[in-house]
């Protein structure tokens, strides 16, 4: 009965001394948790700009001026001995802003793989797309690290597996057409979102109008004179909300072929007969875009 | 009363003599910072608990006294934990699981069964300060020398300090790194264990 007595009296008084102190520091190791995830994101993610978590501790939103500007994911990758996590923030076009490597949970070789952490290591990730990252090695035009190829691949797959997952859960269905644009002639944003410079072809922009069962977009290029030389229009396959058989006959090549050399301002197109009201937002949706964009 | 303090430093050094607690030991002690950090901790835990099993040695019935004195010393380790991650993250984030692990440091279980369940509560203080300081003193000297050799600085601190550059900007760049893997541990600790037996006339 003692025993059981002495026991019961030193748990008791261990418990309240714990509580004591966890419910003093508590607040500050949460404080420190948060800080420093704040930190590494404004690292990957430099600039004015705010985050919203999507998933905690995986996918961050990242704003300008309100508006999405990017995101920073996290992706871990089986390395040598360990997984290596790659945090790194793409903006829209899925260009790399910044990257890291969290040493968190991490062990890899000391002084081998564990150099995935350096920052002229992740540096080099910078400017590059990350769905197109890859080694010297496998083709590409990234350093790995001497000795340590394994731990340097797992890095740079979990960069673009990271990125690809990305791609399929968050991004707008246009971000697709406007990496093709970034990458065969570069371009410049001038509105986020919304509409972008492309060198020496003109003005790309995203429209959109009311249709019958939702919002229609079109993302169109447009060269300086306001004449469409490109034009898509969302499929049903990227998110179009329209009927099935009737409002969705719009969103094929033959209807987009019939804008091409028209005037964005005030494009005459037939009217599909059966998805009359979707192409009519899809005009609407290409004189909208266009509004102020000269 | 006072060799109980210098005992725990010379002449039954945990680590150079005793052989105990080499498990953090070899893993945080790759620089003189992470070993210090260490050190201090084992400090904390191993004097308070040697004070509470100790002041409580009358009343800890002779077949319970494991488990509570593993009470008591995963108490003062979890405040620690606690303490270390609220205000000093960055050294808690390098140490990792090795805070925790204190608990299962055979020095304070070792010195909570072997000293303070049999002494005053004045020598059980004593003796835990000089284990304490001992270990702390070993761990810190093996720290030091595995960084200079092994990272080519000293007393770097994460977020801080970068340390003294003992070698030269140079040496940076090409350091013994087996010094700072597990290899090096050992070697440096086989050293210092030849050297306290070399001086104090043992072999």
């Amino acid at each position: 009965m003692r025993q059981v007595l002495v026991l019961f009296i030193v748990c008791v008084l261990s418990a309240f001394l714990l509580s004591f102190v966890y419910g003093k520091t508590a607040p500050l190791i949460e404080e420190n948790a948060k800080k420093k995830i704040e930190a590494s994101l404004k690292e990957v993610f430099p600039g004015e700009v705010e985050f919203k978590e999507i998933e905690p501790g995986k996918l961050w939103e990242v704003y300008r001026n309100g508006s999405l500007a990017g995101f920073v994911y996290i992706h871990g990758e089986r390395g040598y001995s360990s997984v290596v996590r790659a945090m790194v923030g793409v903006d829209l076009e899925g260009k790399i802003v910044g990257m890291k490597v969290p040493k968190e949970g991490l062990s890899e070789t000391p002084g081998l793989g564990m150099k995935v952490t350096e920052p002229w290591f992740s540096r080099q990730f910078i400017g590059k797309y990350a769905e197109d990252v890859k080694l010297k090695k496998d083709g590409g035009d990234l350093d790995a690290i001497t000795a340590a190829t394994i731990s340097s691949r797992a890095c740079v797959n979990a960069v673009k597996n990271g990125y690809i997952e990305l791609v399929k859960k968050r991004l707008p269905w246009w971000m697709k057409y406007i990496r093709e644009f970034a990458k065969e002639y570069g371009i410049e944003e001038v509105e986020p979102g919304k509409k972008w410079k492309v060198k020496d072809k003109g003005l790309l922009y995203l429209g959109e109008a009311e249709g019958f069962g939702g919002k229609v977009q079109v993302l169109v290029l447009v060269d300086d004179k306001g004449k469409i030389e490109w034009i898509h229009i969302q499929r049903p396959e990227e998110g179009l909300p329209e009927t099935e058989g009737y409002g969705t006959e719009v969103a094929t090549q033959e209807y987009e072929q019939r804008f091409i050399g028209k005037s964005a301002a005030n494009p005459d197109v037939d009217v599909l007969t059966g998805a009359s009201v979707t192409s009519r937002a899809v005009i609407e949706a290409v004189k909208e875009g266009y509004k102020g964009g000269e | 009363m006072f060799r109980h303090f210098v005992n725990g430093i010379l002449k039954e050094n945990p680590v150079l003599v005793l052989a105990i607690g080499l498990c953090p030991t070899l893993a945080v002690s790759t620089s003189a910072y992470n070993a210090l950090g260490m050190g201090v901790a084992v400090i904390f835990v191993l004097t308070m608990s040697n004070l509470i099993v100790s002041a409580a040695r009358k009343v800890i019935p002779q077949n319970l006294r494991i488990p509570i004195f593993i009470i008591i010393i995963s108490t003062f380790v979890t405040i620690t934990d606690y303490v270390m991650k609220a205000y000093l993250p960055e050294l808690a984030k390098n140490l990792g699981v090795f805070v925790p692990l204190i608990v299962v440091n055979c020095i304070i279980l070792g010195r909570a069964e072997g000293f303070a369940y049999k002494h005053s509560v004045p020598a059980a203080l004593l003796d835990g300060l000089g284990s304490g300081i001992g270990f702390t003193l070993v761990i810190f000297i093996i720290g030091s020398i595995r960084e200079i050799l092994g990272a080519g600085t000293w007393m770097s601190i994460p977020g801080g300090f970068e340390g003294f550059k003992v070698f030269g900007e140079g040496f940076l760049n090409y350091p013994v790194l087996f010094m700072i893997l597990p290899p090096g541990g050992f070697l440096v600790i086989a050293f210092l264990m030849a050297l306290s037996r070399k001086l104090t006339g043992e072999a």
